[in-house]
């Protein structure tokens, strides 16, 4: 889980838009730096269900059992 | 009372007017056409009205139904699409400017279903940019205003469709539904809305939030109206690879059965913490009437909704940033801010991340299954508070901020991660006068069961029949 103090630095944002191919100003990347540990908040939250020993088939993800 | 008699009718009571010849859908489109030109300076619940387009369709229906051709309940009635749905020869926005000059070759299926029907088109309604988001401040088409309090957002995605609805512009309207965007503009702006089974109305020709959790459906004032445009426009359509195969129910037909010894759950968690007053009154008075309507109240647990929102962000915008992948990196300057930011962080997302969404999301449906085996209906707020006034990006809940955008949709997405049916109905007023919702959710293939329990909570007041004071 992240701590408390989590932060992510405009510079690491840099980093992550050019891996992803998009173009990011200084000043947007500052604003996405403010956004980004909500998005990791809620990947941990997701992190913590157990699915394990949830059986899940990735084949169907969408099939409707009715 | 709004431009005469008219427009107060209900579709249904039109559509029995039309059919016994009494009324012309040329008068009757005339009608919606003169409150599309007072009202739409005000509310901006369009992006584009079809104004000779409406009138050659009613003349067309008039003279069809003067020769005994009559189609059926929707033929001459006014209705309008949100600016998602491709509609032939017609500018298809998606409230974009990268679409803002589209006209697209082909109708949506639903489109086409309802053009088939004999309804006649206003136009294409305001919406939240590309449909990702709960305001509709579209920062190229302008705000689209609640009728309700001016200054306050009508809701969204499908925030023109609701507004139009309820200011009488149109009879009903066809909006999309991937987190909310159909249940929550009902409930701000008073009028009903349905969110169907997955996979029940087709998507053939909608632009895309996300696939998983994209629903279309209609708005009306009424439930029997809402029933009679479902009927319309569901049903299996081969080319959409999530529609459903087989027969489809008739929605109007058990309407009128009540709904005694129907099993109501109430979740006293999570649905009704962290909201407005308000809301919280009014849908607890709504639920306290349907026990009085010979329902069986039953109290529920269902930690696993808790989950959904969490999955919604992740599956819905990860899918949301791959459909835009190209264009956000090619035309970035092509996007407003709030969005941009959103489908660029949404771009960020792991593939793990969103597999173990799907994960989790699974076990919500599982949840949801189970839970079903024990009730018919699950009733809650389609949302935590009422309108916002424009601009507002954080509410004050239970004395702490909270953003707009992730509290919002946060009853509503749980029957999108599902794929249950689920719709909000008009159950009064908060003190400040604006709409409240009561979402009513049922199991999946049960639209009907959801349809006639709103309908019997709807008929025993008159909420519906409240008119916006513009």
């Amino acid at each position: 889980m992240m701590p408390d103090n989590y932060a992510i630095k405009p510079s690491a944002v840099m980093a992550l838009a050019t891996w992803a191919d998009m173009l990011m100003e200084q000043r947007r990347a500052g604003a996405m730096a403010k956004v980004l540990p909500e998005f990791r908040a809620r990947i941990d939250r997701l992190n913590a269900v157990d699915t394990d020993t949830f059986e899940f088939d990735f084949l169907r993800p969408l099939q409707l059992d009715r | 009372m709004i431009n005469g008699d008219l427009a107060e009718l209900t579709l249904a009571q039109a559509a029995r007017l039309i059919k016994a010849r009494k009324l012309s859908p040329v008068e009757l489109t005339n009608a919606c056409l003169k409150q599309i030109e007072r009202l739409q300076p005000t509310l901006n619940a369009f992006i584009t009205v079809t104004a000779d387009h409406a009138t050659r369709q009613a003349r067309a229906a008039a003279r069809e139904i003067a020769k005994g051709h009559y189609r059926g309940p929707l033929h001459g009635i006014p209705v309008s699409l949100k600016d998602l749905y491709a509609t032939k020869g017609i500018r298809t926005t998606a409230g974009s400017r990268i679409l803002e000059n589209y006209v697209p070759k082909r109708d949506a299926t639903t489109t086409a279903r309802l053009m088939q029907a004999g309804a006649v088109l206003m136009g294409k309604n305001n919406l939240h940019e590309w449909a990702c988001g709960v305001t509709t401040d579209n920062p190229f088409f302008g705000t689209c205003q609640n009728p309700w309090q001016i200054g306050h957002i009508p809701g969204g995605s499908s925030g023109g469709s609701a507004a139009a609805v309820a200011s009488r512009q149109c009879f009903a309207s066809l909006g999309s539904d991937t987190g909310g965007s159909i249940r929550i503009p009902a409930h701000m702006c008073g009028i009903f809305g349905h969110k169907p089974t997955y996979g029940l109305v087709p998507r053939t020709g909608i632009f895309p939030e996300s696939w998983s959790f994209d629903h279309s459906g209609p708005m009306t004032r009424t439930v029997e109206d809402s029933a009679i445009v479902l009927q319309a426009i569901a049903g299996h359509d081969p080319q959409d690879p999530s529609s459903i195969p087989g027969k489809v129910a008739n929605f109007s037909r058990g309407l009128k059965l009540g709904i005694k010894g129907l099993r109501v759950g109430v979740p006293r968690r999570y649905f009704f913490t962290d909201i407005d007053a308000g809301v919280r009154t009014q849908v607890l008075t709504a639920i306290a009437a349907l026990e009085t309507l010979g329902a069986q109240l039953v109290e529920v647990d269902i930690p696993e909704a808790e989950l959904a929102m969490d999955c919604t962000f992740v599956i819905a915008w990860a899918e949301a940033a791959h459909y835009h992948r190209k264009w956000v990196r090619e035309r970035p300057g092509d996007y407003g801010p709030d969005l941009l930011d959103l489908l660029q962080a949404s771009s960020l997302y792991l593939a793990t991340d969103y597999l173990q969404a799907q994960q989790v999301r699974a076990r919500v449906r599982a949840a949801f299954r189970r839970l079903f085996e024990t009730i018919d209906i699950l009733a809650t707020p389609a949302g935590p508070t009422p309108a916002t006034a424009h601009g507002t990006t954080e509410m004050i809940l239970q004395g702490r901020p909270v953003s707009i955008m992730n509290k919002v949709a946060a009853f509503t997405a749980v029957a999108n991660a599902t794929g249950e049916p689920a719709c909000s109905v008009p159950c009064g007023f908060t003190k400040g006068g604006l709409p409240v919702g009561l979402m009513l959710h049922g199991r999946a293939g049960d639209d009907a069961t959801v349809l006639r329990a709103a309908h019997a909570y709807e008929q025993a007041h008159d909420w519906y029949q409240q008119t916006p004071p513009v």
